[in-house]
């Protein structure tokens, strides 16, 4: 299979390259604006876990609108990962549970606070989904409580959740800060994908509540005298299925050629990784130079154990494959 | 196992129960001689003795709602108390105590102190001693965002809980230490570095303790961090797929500069695990490898087994040699390290170039486990001995030089028999005992092609068969007897013909148990068929002829068939086989064949091997099966007494033994391929290969079990489980109920399983893996005859299909069966495949512009009720599928040209259709109407009349068209805007009032319900303008109903409805006349649930499966 083959299983991913944007999560927050008009009267703006940044192209295109240069407009990006440069876009690289990268974040908004906070931290998957759910929530209230210090009254706050095993629990904290809170799915997400959109409007702190930094949010428990675990009074915000239903199916397989008389051609990832964590190990692997066993045994055949997802996309799992399919990685 | 009472019920009248869950293994941990395992909540025990009964001793649900991440036994101080033991289990943010004892051999795991709940996630847990400041029975506990906890487990509360100044997440930590005033904590952080801290130490005046040291070097996440205090060294395994040793000496008293002496790449993927060793180090990963490491970086040994994604335990006894490893996969494997090279396996250079011998080794035979024989380039035969590494001349003849065949039959009593052939069509046999007695046979004028022994059934135990191909595809029969005492007798029994093509000969034969029929497979990749018995055959046995074989004088020879020698040319009294597969191996031919039980297999270079059956002297495929990607070369099968089944075979340069029924690699020779000459045998524990190698030959000899590997707990899908369909319940002899289902992953597997309800087991019936993608969805439809009713036996149709656009048929029939562990048999037969691709090949050139993308997913198949027609032989089998490409496509068996037809399809809804389901109505004139309901994407529900379509495919069928265009299926009678967003659930059921209610389960957490109405009456009148009668009574939804995806919905009679979503609840509903109202909800352990399977079992009972990253069996009664 060539590199088409990514382009036709997903529509997303093609459109991502074809436009420019640096990633296919562009389309997310395109489709809950246009749904929740997220942008609306708002020039400050923070990005938390914006790597590699077309949430904060996103934002950049709609707060600035054409080229006329606002200079109220403030977007501050904040990830773990290096990020190419963006004009007018502030970067802080680091990890946004650590207080002093909140509280960096903190300091470009003393005075002035910010109209939205998005963020879409994803972390690195183990898999174990307890685990994955677990960070994931770590991150969406790290992201809560640098909120809770720049966000303005009645601000709007964006964040991705994985709606798993206790995705309830953190509906009941962010109601403590928000009246209205919703469950957002735009249609770019697949339909499979446990990932949706929490958005928080209307930002209205509970009386004399003082933001703390140096004692995180913490995810609530389950009451257990009043039976949330499996009993049905779990709290549970409304959802809401974002973009246009004529919009391209994130599931669907199209056809390279979309249009009569429309040739495809194939369109590179606009903006690569930068230093992923993989990069040494792939480079050791594409030249043989991760170590083998090194006794007179015989090798294991490398192919018989693999898992069967790489069988199927063909022995051409080299390095410059991985790369490209990081950008999907980012943003399924 | 009973499940604590506030997650059991809610309602008063119902109660849901877990029989049985696989989960990934996600802690692993050696206690005295056992092993435990944890795996969901479920704490399991396993001897770690080899002899002991494989089935685990003792289980216990330790945790309620989370999965154990770790076990923590108490070290005891006073090893007075040795039979009982008490261990701390923790995983995400629960805690709980267990003591493990053991009475005469019987083990008891009693809890100690409950599971409780803390306020942040556990990563680490380590024992404290009692001292002045902590009480006994403490513990201290690494917790999420960098702080320690100090627990005390009898008060079950947290004393105290310190901070690090450095305040993140993490995602791996570990304590060191076993007093709190001397705890280390070191902590794996998101931005790639450890941070080491001690609890006791003085805080700073936001009350947060200052980092002792910081290690980078990383480039990723840290997931796993082990300190081994007797070398002072610490070891960390990150995302960047390294693993790195750091020289930190006393964790309490670091160096400035702490040196990184060792960076190890090894694995594939992401490393989860490390462990540090006196000698070794072991580390597990994302790649499904475990590899033990030396101190000086180099892989001393790596273990693959485990099925698909990741190792997620590990658990190592140093002393035992032997390593754990649990995996995603839901199995739990131990692996010897230790041992003289590796494993007992050694690599030995015959080293045959030499003056005193003559030409260079060209074919090479092992003989027992001890000798090898040689033929050379030079006409000679040599035999080395193993054991006194010796050589000897055999024999020397200049006719069979540069070209020869070598072929070695062992006799009862130890006698070898040995034949020749060459390349002027002569052919020598002689006994290795007595090569001087050699006799020379001239069969052909041209070269000698193919030799194979094969013994008959009932031939006496000096008597073998020789088959012998020569020119044109005749296969010559010999059977040649060497009684001790006397000369060797050979009697020309029969001369076959191959069938016609270019490199016309046989390559393997085998005598069906009966002895009447010759199981032949030949270089064309066909297999076939000759009757070895002809009605004069008694006659002919007795009459013998006296051929002239030049030369030899000595020799007996009775020719049956009467030819004259050597044969040439045409007009022979040959016969051809009785019954043939032309080409079924394809082009690379067969490389075996074998009969075993009931049943004919054969392998080929196709890298397939096939399962046959003969009924009425014809060879009919069952099955074909493909052991493993990469395995190109299959050349033979083994058959173990333990029913397992071995494959012989080439990867790339290397000779593989794989074992089909574990799916491992057994053993892995690097001998640079098979098209050298080599030979494998296997004596009780000890494997030999042999093989030609740059002009001399190697033997590679393993004692032991291959690889030292040994399967504690088998595995269950490598991926997580995309669909379950229930196959059937059966009463077993023992009158125990078994309910068998399949199950299919995303490792392309689909899996019949059976589950014993009394001892709640689950067993592997058998595995299919013709699957080049995903397996998405299964359906099925029960076909069973009344006489197999009678016989508890039940026979059914399964359908599988998913990626790449790809759909799978197969007839099941399960029967008790005394036997097995299971006590249920399980046949298989495939009976049909599709692909769109293939479709769309054949069909590009005649119409241009078909819409068939064969990356095509199927999401969901459903089967129709077949109609029964008189003039059919059986009732018709539809299948409607639901494709990611926007369309719906409706297919039919045609179960004796063996193909699914393609018989109509519709692209109405312009987005991937994710499920689809069936519903048959009787109308008043004994006809039938046929509809169905296919939902997508956007959350419509579309219902479809497809009465017009199956009756049209039908009249097809008995007109007896080949090839017909896909039908249009039309556009649907109605569409209901059901859910805001995707379908991932849908459900008909046909209620007493003749109605039907369709209830189906969104991405959006909610729950819809839709009753409709088939007036099958005024259809009748309306003659096939259909869908007028069709129409909605009533709907409602409720919204809320889970807090994500509901991937499963099941209506149950009378008015219950049961849902699961991936939020992990299981929530049993009641019926309304417009609700649904809350009964009660079961927390499930299986994460990413992705389908739910329900049949009823007893009164007002359900036993119900849901599947995802594992699988639970619950009970649910009302
Ligand atoms: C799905 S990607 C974000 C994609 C981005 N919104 C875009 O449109 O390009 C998730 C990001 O979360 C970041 N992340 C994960 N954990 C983090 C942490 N603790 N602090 C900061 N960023 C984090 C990852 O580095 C990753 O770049």
């Amino acid at each position: 299979m060539g590199r088409s083959s990514k382009d036709k299983r997903d529509i997303y991913y093609r459109l991502a390259k074809e436009e420019g944007w640096r990633a296919r999560s562009a389309f997310k927050l395109l489709q809950l604006d246009e749904e929740y008009h997220l942008f609306q009267g708002v020039s400050r703006a923070v990005d938390l876990c914006a790597a590699p940044g077309s949430w904060s192209q996103v934002l950049s295109r709609k707060l600035k609108g054409d080229g006329t240069s606002n200079a109220d407009v403030k977007i501050v990006a904040v990830d773990l990962q290096a990020m190419a440069p963006l004009p007018g876009v502030i970067q802080i690289q680091g990890d946004i549970t650590k207080v002093s990268t909140a509280q960096e974040i903190i300091r470009h908004f003393e005075g002035q606070p910010a109209d939205l906070v998005v963020c879409d931290g994803a972390p690195d998957v183990t898999g174990l989904h307890d685990i994955d759910e677990y960070i994931q929530a770590q991150l969406l209230l790290a992201a809560l409580n640098i909120t809770t210090h720049v966000l303005k009254k009645g601000g709007t706050f964006v964040a991705k959740i994985f709606r798993g095993k206790d995705v309830t629990l953190l509906y009941s904290q962010l109601r403590i800060f928000f009246p209205d809170v919703t469950c957002a799915k735009p249609r770019s997400s697949r339909n499979s994908s446990i990932e949706a959109f929490v958005v928080c409007r209307n930002y209205s702190p509970p009386e004399g509540y003082v933001p703390n930094m140096s004692n995180p949010l913490l995810d609530h428990c389950y009451d257990v005298d009043f039976n949330q675990l499996g009993g049905p009074n779990r709290v549970i915000v409304p959802f809401l299925a974002c973009g246009d239903l004529s919009a391209y199916d994130s599931d669907r397989t199209y056809p390279l050629q979309l249009e009569p008389g429309k040739e495809y051609t194939y369109v590179p990832p606009t903006q690569p990784p930068i230093h992923p964590p993989y990069e040494e190990a792939c480079f050791l692997k594409k030249h043989n130079l991760l170590a083998k066993e090194s006794t007179a045994q015989p090798q294991q055949p490398a192919a018989p154990d693999e898992p069967p997802q790489l069988q199927e996309e063909g022995a051409s799992h080299t390095c410059e494959a991985e790369l490209v399919n990081a950008l999907e990685e980012l943003s399924t | 196992m009973r499940e604590p009472a506030r997650d059991r019920i809610s309602h008063p009248s119902a109660a849901m129960e877990t029989e049985l869950l696989l989960a990934p293994i996600t802690a692993l941990e050696i206690v005295g001689d056992h092993l435990m395992a944890g795996e969901g909540p479920n704490i399991t025990i396993y001897p770690l003795e080899p002899d002991a009964i494989q089935s685990p001793r003792c289980f216990k649900q330790a945790l309620h709602n989370d999965n154990i991440h770790g076990i923590k036994e108490q070290q005891k101080l006073a090893p007075e108390a040795k039979e009982a033991t008490t261990l701390a289990v923790f995983g995400g943010k629960s805690l709980a105590v267990i003591e493990f004892s053991l009475q005469n051999s019987t083990i008891k795991l009693a809890e100690l102190f409950p599971s409780c709940e803390l306020h942040d996630w556990i990563w680490d847990l380590q024992w404290l001693e009692g001292s002045t400041e902590t009480p006994p029975s403490c513990v201290a506990l690494a917790l999420g965002h960098n702080s320690v906890a100090l627990y005390d487990c009898v008060g079950q509360r947290i004393l105290q809980e310190v901070h690090c100044q450095e305040k993140c997440i993490l995602y791996s930590a570990h304590l060191v230490g076993s007093r709190w005033d001397s705890l280390v904590l070191v902590a794996g952080t998101v931005f790639n570095q450890l941070v080491i801290w001690c609890a006791a130490d003085p805080a700073d005046d936001t009350g947060r303790v200052r980092p002792r040291g910081r290690i980078s070097g990383h480039h990723g996440v840290i997931f796993s961090i082990c300190y081994l205090e007797s070398k002072g060294i610490l070891a960390s395994a990150s995302d960047d797929r390294s693993l790195r040793l750091w020289g930190v000496g006393n964790l309490r008293v670091l160096p400035d500069h702490i040196p990184c002496f060792l960076v190890c790449y090894g694995h594939q993927s992401r490393v989860w695990s490390v462990r540090l060793l006196n000698d070794y180090v072991v580390s597990i990963g994302e790649d499904s490898a475990c590899l033990v490491w030396s101190y000086q970086g180099e892989i001393v040994r790596s273990f693959k087994g485990h099925k698909g994604r990741g190792l997620r335990a590990v658990a190592v006894h140093e002393s035992r040699g032997c390593v754990f490893t649990g995996g995603a996969d839901s199995g739990i494997r131990c692996w010897h390290f230790k041992g003289p090279g590796t494993n007992g396996s050694s690599l030995l250079q015959l080293n045959f170039p030499s003056p005193q011998r003559k030409g260079s080794p060209r074919v090479v035979k092992l003989v027992g486990a001890g000798h090898v024989l040689l033929a050379t380039d030079a006409g000679a035969v040599y035999l080395f001995d193993l054991t006194s590494k010796a050589w000897t001349l055999v024999l020397e003849d200049a006719a069979y030089r540069s070209y020869s065949l070598l072929e070695v039959s062992e006799l009862a009593g130890g006698d070898v028999l040995c034949a020749m052939g060459n390349i002027s069509g002569q052919v020598k046999l002689f006994l290795l005992r007595h090569p001087a007695q050699a006799k020379d046979l001239q069969l052909f004028e041209e070269k000698v092609h193919r030799l194979s022994w094969s013994s008959r059934p009932g031939q006496d135990l000096h008597t073998r068969s020789l088959f012998v191909s020569g020119s044109a595809g005749v296969l010559l029969w010999l059977e040649v007897s060497c009684h001790p005492l006397s000369a060797v007798t050979v009697v020309v029994k029969r001369c076959f013909l191959l069938p016609p093509c270019k490199h016309r000969w046989h390559t393997c034969t085998a005598f069906l148990p009966q002895g009447d029929l010759l199981l032949c497979g030949d270089r064309r990749g066909s297999l076939m068929l000759f009757a070895c018995r002809s009605p004069l055959d008694s006659e002919q046995e007795k009459a013998s002829g006296r051929g002239d074989f030049g030369d030899s004088v000595s020799v007996t020879v009775h020719d049956g068939p009467g030819l004259d020698f050597p044969i040439r040319g045409e007009g022979l009294p040959t016969e051809g086989p009785v019954s043939l597969i032309f080409g079924l191996h394809g082009k690379t031919g067969v490389t075996s064949v074998a009969c075993h039980r009931d049943f004919v297999y054969s392998t080929g270079r196709d890298g397939c091997y096939r399962q046959l059956q003969v009924v009425g002297r014809q060879l009919r495929v069952l099955r074909k099966q493909k052991p493993c990607k990469g395995l190109e070369w299959l050349e033979g099968l083994r058959f173990g007494s333990d029913g397992s089944t071995r494959v012989l075979g080439f990867h790339a340069g290397c000779f593989v033994l794989w074992d089909a029924s574990s799916n491992e690699t057994l053993l892995s020779v690097p001998c640079g391929g098979g098209h050298r000459s080599w030979s494998y045998t296997r004596s009780l524990s000890a494997e030999t290969f042999a093989y030609v190698r740059s002009r001399d030959v190697v033997v590679h000899h393993s004692k032991d079990m291959p690889n030292g590997q040994r399967a504690l707990k088998e595995s269950l899908h490598g991926r997580e489980l995309t669909c379950v369909c229930r196959l059937g319940t059966l009463r077993t002899s023992r009158q125990d109920l078994v309910s068998v289902f399949a199950t299919g992953s995303e490792d392309n597997m689909v899996n019949i399983l059976a589950f014993e309800a009394r001892f709640r087991t689950l067993t592997q019936l058998t595995a299919i893996g013709d699957h080049i993608s995903s397996v998405r969805a299964l359906a099925v439809v029960e076909r069973s005859s009344a006489i197999q009713q009678e016989a508890g036996s039940t026979s059914s149709v399964l359908f599988s299909a998913g990626g790449r656009a790809q759909i799978e048929c197969y007839c099941v029939r399960l029967s008790p069966d005394h036997g097995s562990s299971s006590g249920v048999l399980c046949r298989l037969v495939h009976l049909a495949s599709h692909r769109l691709d293939e479709q769309w090949d054949r069909m590009k050139n005649r119409h241009k512009l078909v819409k068939m993308d064969p990356e095509t997913r199927y999401m969901s198949i459903a089967v129709l009720a077949s109609p029964e027609d008189a003039e059919l032989p059986g009732p018709l089998v539809f299948l409607a599928a639901a494709c990611s490409d926007g369309s719906v496509r409706l297919f039919l068996l045609l179960e004796h040209s063996q193909k699914l037809w393609l018989v109509a399809e519709s692209f109405h809804h312009q987005r991937c259709v994710l499920k689809v389901q069936g519903f048959t109505c009787k109308t008043a004139d004994r006809g039938r109407r046929h509809y169905l309901a296919s939902a997508a994407t956007d959350g419509g529900i579309a219902f479809w009349d497809i009465t017009a379509t199956v009756d049209c495919a039908t009249e097809a069928i008995k007109a007896e068209v080949r090839e017909m265009k896909p039908l249009a299926l039309g556009t649907p009678v109605f569409t209901i805007q059901a859910h805001s967003c995707g379908v991932n659930s849908l459900h008909v059921q046909e209620r007493a009032s003749g109605h039907f209610l369709v209830a189906s389960g969104s991405d959006d957490g909610s729950i819809h319900i839709c009753v409709i109405d088939v007036n099958a009456e005024s259809l009748a009148n309306q003659g096939t303008t259909g869908g007028a009668g069709i129409r909605v009574l009533r709907k409602f939804s409720r919204l809320c109903a889970h807090a994500a995806h509901v991937t499963g919905v099941r209506l149950l009679h009378p008015d219950y409805l049961l849902s699961v979503s991936v939020d992990q609840r299981l929530t049993l509903w009641c019926l309304g006349e417009d609700s649904l109202s809350f009964v009660c909800s079961k927390f499930c352990h299986v994460a990413d649930v992705a389908a739910l399977e329900c049949w009823e079992s007893g009164q007002h009972g359900w036993r119900s499966v849901v599947c995802g990253q594992g699988l639970e069996v619950l009970w649910c009664k009302v």
